[in-house]
């Protein structure tokens, strides 16, 4: 098994583990592990400034959020009994799902034979200010709603 | 061409006041609904400003693949979709204020739907399927919160249906950018454009990207097959949210992208009727047009019934977008926009009408002209708008798509839109039957009109629609045909 095949497979199997977690603090520190895993990936592929973008965003900012949040979660409320056979079958759906890429990534990966040759390369301080500083806007915004979305359901807990 | 928009300030101004909203309302609550009125308004006449640009000759310069700094669209569309953001938007904060809820809650309440319509306002802008993207995303986050704001069970039950069925809609759309930016290089509508003149639509490639990033977009834009979380959503959310879902979120999340992509088909086929992703978009069109009529037939309650009719008339618009003719595109643009003016007003008075019988059961409705005369004259206006009759504004819409269709050969198709205009007409005769004529129930003997308040932005909206209709001449060669020519 090469690296980069083992590398998904570690990305694949914390990101299962971060749904399927009984703790919500394992489930966080789970998909920080994904996450550090999809940097790896990045790096691996040559895409440096991603992987840095991702380790820190990512595997960081957003790890911190949620740990925070665990932690002002009361204790008792994260041993609520629930139906748990939805989050076991999601292994089974995940198999199906590879066989049918299996099956189908190599007339898809024919199919998008690039029709153009590969952009000259253009540095990262160009790319995100200048021609994808809108996206950046949107990731901002996304923040601000994130943010926003916590604030209204935590404030229902908090009355409820 | 547009004079170039300034929609970084569309975008920021709201979205900075979303983030002063809750400390405003620290101060006193009632500055929080003060700024997100004052910042909507704004944005809506610094919006309106910009319409007598639309009758310059136009360009679409979404084809440009200039690397400037213009990361922006800047045509007559994504104007058009900017007047129809801040304008529902601007109903649904200023409704708000009359919505009941604690005090405490209203800076993130505010904060909320500006964050939504700074998104949504992202979306216009867009020239880029990947910003569209993340735009669509956040407008998605902010409308899970406004649908699970009151903590019921019934918001709860809803906020997730929207959440689980779009999750994997989005997982479509990034998967299409992903094998756009594979195939072309970019991902830019004007990238898309490129690969299918140069591939020609038939090409598989090409095909899978168009038909990847559709089912994306029509699970967003609630069509049949893909509307399952639609009438939840629009039932259980809090009523001014689903107004702002039903008039906007739906167009700006979903609909807006299926018209770039039939945009985009038309560069390599100037009435793409005969394309396989445009005969999709019709078919899917037409399914929502007819099933979203006939669902909304044997509803009970208003505003599910509302949801099933919002389903049929996206359906109108993808319909008239699929054809692709410039006419027929010009139509999609109209109904649209008409489209968030009677929703918008139909439920904003399911909203009032909720406030004051405690329902939106019409078993246990009736008899509500008497009582509340505005509510009903607002509502007739708007049904009349939706079904289609002269003179008003959804009249007009309606019959460019129709004569459109006809036009490119579409004839059955065309007879799908005139049937299901009757069927629409028949479930709203209906409705009123059931919520504002006939006898009033006993339990409902004291109830009176909303605040003047509440009738405000229902009353404006029938104006627009009542005033779109008699001015249609003028609007026709005014917005309609430039709209129209610049899609040659």
């Amino acid at each position: 098994m090469n690296l980069h095949l083992f590398l998904l497979c570690l990305l694949l199997a914390f990101g299962l583990l971060s749904v399927m977690a009984r703790s919500l603090l394992l489930a966080g520190i789970s998909l920080a592990a994904a996450s550090v895993s999809l940097t790896l990936v990045l790096f691996e592929m040559n895409a440096p400034w991603a992987g840095v973008f991702e380790l820190s965003v990512c595997a960081g900012l957003i790890t911190v959020l949620f740990v925070s949040t665990v932690s002002v979660v009361r204790r008792e409320e994260q041993f609520i009994a629930e139906n748990r056979l939805r989050f076991y079958s999601l292994p089974f759906f995940l198999a199906v799902f590879g066989m049918a890429f299996w099956l189908f990534a190599e007339p898809l990966t024919r199919a998008l034979v690039p029709a153009v040759p590969p952009q000259v390369q253009i540095n990262v301080g160009t790319t995100l200010w200048q021609l994808r500083w809108g996206d950046l806007l949107g990731q901002l915004c996304v923040f601000v709603a994130g943010a926003l979305a916590i604030n209204a359901f935590f404030r229902n807990k908090n009355n409820a | 061409m547009v004079t170039s928009l300034p929609y970084f300030a569309f975008i920021a101004v709201p979205a900075l006041a979303a983030l002063a909203c809750p400390f405003a309302a620290r101060i006193k609550p009632r500055y929080a609904d003060i700024l997100a009125n004052t910042a909507l308004a704004v944005g809506l006449l610094t919006a309106l400003s910009f319409i007598p640009e639309i009758a310059k000759p136009l360009t679409l310069q979404a084809w440009n693949m200039g690397t400037g700094l213009s990361v922006f669209n800047n045509d007559v569309f994504s104007l058009l979709m900017l007047i129809t953001v801040y304008m529902v938007a601007l109903c649904t904060a200023f409704y708000s204020i009359f919505h009941e809820m604690p005090d405490g809650r209203r800076g993130v309440w505010n904060a909320l739907i500006l964050v939504c319509a700074a998104a949504m306002c992202g979306v216009a802008a867009a020239r880029d399927f990947f910003t569209l993207y993340v735009f669509v995303e956040v407008t998605a986050v902010a409308s899970y919160a406004l649908i699970a704001f009151e903590d019921r069970r019934e918001s709860t039950e809803g906020a997730l249906k929207y959440f689980f069925l779009t999750a994997p809609a989005s997982t479509f759309i990034v998967l299409g950018v992903a094998l756009l930016m594979l195939y072309t290089g970019g991902t830019s509508f004007g990238h898309l454009a490129q690969a299918m003149s140069s591939s020609g639509a038939g090409d598989s490639a090409v095909a899978i990207i168009l038909g990847v990033m559709a089912c994306g977009f029509m699970v967003k834009a609630g069509l049949v097959p893909f509307h399952g979380w639609t009438p939840d959503a629009y039932q259980s959310a809090p009523a001014p949210v689903s107004a702002l879902l039903s008039g906007v979120v739906t167009k700006a999340a979903g609909v807006y992208a299926l018209i770039r992509i039939a945009l985009a088909l038309r560069v390599i086929y100037p009435a793409h009727a005969a394309n396989a992703v445009g005969q999709a978009l019709m078919f899917f069109g037409a399914l929502s047009i007819v099933i979203g009529a006939l669902g909304a037939v044997y509803q009970r309650d208003f505003k599910r019934m509302l949801a099933f009719s919002s389903i049929s008339q996206v359906g109108y618009i993808v319909l008239a977008a699929g054809a692709g003719t410039p006419l027929a595109l010009a139509g999609a643009l109209f109904h649209l926009f008409n489209h968030a003016t009677f929703k918008t007003a139909l439920f904003l008075n399911s909203a009032a009408v909720e406030k004051q019988t405690g329902t939106t059961d019409m078993r246990k409705l009736g008899g509500l002209e008497a009582r509340m005369p505005w509510t009903a004259l607002t509502s007739n206006i708007a049904i009349l708008s939706t079904a289609g009759i002269p003179p008003l504004s959804g009249f007009w819409s309606k019959l460019i798509i129709i004569v459109a269709l006809w036009k490119a050969g579409l004839q059955s198709y065309a007879a799908i839109a005139i049937f299901a205009s009757v069927l629409t007409l028949a479930y709203f005769i209906l409705m009123q039957s059931r919520v504002f004529f006939g006898k009033t129930p006993e339990h409902l003997a004291k109830v009176s009109e909303a605040r003047a308040g509440m009738l405000l932005p229902p009353i404006l909206l029938a104006a627009v629609m009542i005033a779109i209709g008699f001015y249609f001449p003028l609007l026709f060669s005014n917005l309609v045909e430039p709209a129209a020519k610049a899609f040659l």
